[in-house]
């Protein structure tokens, strides 16, 4: 049975890297649909902050388009000329875009669409990092169950809560901070769920982390060839 | 949820800061969680205050009052490599023209929320400090013959934060940069001693491990800015 009003304690507990909320997630008779529903929570409150900000930074600073203008204005009047001039232009053009998506920075509409895709990419993950830490854990003489390496894994989502700081611009929060503090507590996870010791629970929390960078490296340099083919036009 | 759930004693931070053993036990990591995040804030307030003015003096942001007070700086004395690419007089009006660009916030509110959001990058930097790097010599420990858990090796290092307050006054001229600079080695001793009493590993291993970690950043950013400078080199060469 779904019990979210549990949440806020799990996560304080998992980010302190105590194994309470991880025996509780793996004893509990659905395990892996409270980790589905805590991913999509968490997926959400994150999203949401991320618009909340990028609404503030669009107030906060000048149009994107006169920004854009200035800085075009200024390599116009400057020594660089001819076909160098234009090659600058236009790999400026084609990237302000990507820019202001990344920032937050006059992009609330692609914000919104990441009130969907947050919750979905993070679920997605969670999925990879799951299959793929069940996997190693019981090549590795583990005993749990896939629901129960689901569940006590959502929790090394925690750390994403970070995010919601970034409702006031200007704050980031460091990936390598999310990333490593979220392997620390799936190795508590790992290690409750299938009963391992310290050393091969760590060896799979980081093998799986390592597995899921390996299919965001590939993703991303497919997206970057897309976009090369494209001519920045995708 | 009492304070005392959240923070250690004083008494328990002075002890770890005079590098004292009891100063590193009994200690949780929540307590030492709370700690972090508290100096963390506590430090950020004076810069805050500092990046509030400078930022609320122009009306803009504090990216934007940056790039304006560099401008000055740049067309005061340009500096040799940046003349050689761009016209430090030309980048020089182009800040200012930046920084002067209207947007649809008071100019006082604009400043006082990206001066709030760089006060709370302090605590956030600060806890990716004390996660990751204490991440990383717990691995060295390990290799090294330490057996210690997580969560009390968490709880002992989190007193480095203490002596990282002084990082609090850089905004004092001179004295702020000398303040700095004696909180970030008066912390790495903390840091060190903290690990010798929490892995009880020989001094040399414990040091061996909590400097370890330093030279894996220092090859890490080593080999990242040579593989940006090479991307930046092939897409040159694409023109």
């Amino acid at each position: 049975m779904l019990q979210p009003q549990n949440y806020p304690r799990f996560i304080g507990k998992a980010l302190l890297l105590e194994p309470d909320p991880f025996v509780e997630m793996v004893d509990d008779d659905n395990p892996w649909i409270e980790g589905l529903f805590l991913c999509a929570c968490i997926g959400v409150l994150v999203a949401v902050a991320q618009l909340l900000g990028s609404l503030l930074l669009t107030a906060s600073l000048p149009p994107s388009d006169a920004l854009l203008n200035s800085v075009l204005q200024s390599l116009r009047q400057g020594t660089a000329g001819g076909e160098i001039l234009f090659e600058i232009e236009r790999a400026l053009r084609s990237a302000w875009p990507l820019l202001l998506a990344y920032s937050g920075y006059d992009s609330v509409s692609f914000r919104l669409l990441s009130l969907a895709t947050t919750p979905l990419g993070l679920i997605c993950q969670w999925l990879l990092f799951g299959l793929s830490s069940h996997l190693l854990a019981r090549a590795a003489g583990g005993q749990g169950s896939l629901g129960q390496t689901l569940g006590a894994v959502a929790l090394s989502n925690a750390p994403r809560l970070l995010y919601l700081f970034t409702a006031v611009p200007f704050v980031s929060v460091a990936a390598v901070l999310i990333h490593v503090w979220g392997v620390l507590i799936a190795f508590r996870g790992l290690e409750v769920a299938h009963e391992l010791s310290p050393g091969p629970a760590a060896l799979v929390a980081v093998g799986a982390w390592l597995l899921i960078l390996l299919v965001s490296t590939l993703a991303a340099v497919a997206f970057g060839a897309l976009l090369v083919i494209s001519g920045g036009n995708l | 949820m009492s304070l005392h759930n959240w923070l250690p004693s004083p008494q328990k931070m002075s002890d770890a800061v005079q590098l004292r053993a009891s100063g590193f036990t009994e200690t949780t990591m929540r307590q030492s969680l709370g700690m972090v995040v508290l100096l963390g804030l506590l430090a950020g307030f004076l810069p805050f205050l500092a990046n509030w003015q400078q930022a609320a003096s122009v009306g803009t942001v504090l990216p934007l009052a940056r790039l304006g007070a560099q401008a000055s700086l740049l067309q005061e004395t340009p500096l040799n490599y940046i003349s050689t690419y761009f016209d430090p007089v030309q980048l020089g009006e182009l800040f200012q023209v930046i920084a002067g660009l209207p947007q649809p916030l008071p100019g006082w509110l604009t400043a006082f929320i990206s001066a709030l959001g760089e006060w709370i990058n302090w605590p956030l930097r600060w806890l990716a400090v004390w996660i990751v790097y204490g991440a990383l010599v717990m691995v060295c420990n390990n290799l090294l013959g330490a057996t210690c858990r997580l969560q009390p090796f968490f709880a002992a290092t989190g007193f480095a934060a203490a002596p990282l307050l002084l990082i609090g006054l850089s905004p004092i001229p001179c004295l702020g940069r000398v303040c700095s600079v004696v909180g970030v080695i008066w912390a790495f001793i903390v840091y060190a001693r903290a690990n010798e009493e929490v892995t009880s590993l020989p001094r040399l291993r414990s040091l061996t491990a909590v400097a370890l970690p330093l030279l894996f950043i220092l090859i890490a950013t080593l080999s990242a800015f040579a593989l940006f400078f090479l991307f930046i080199f092939l897409f040159a060469a694409g023109f």
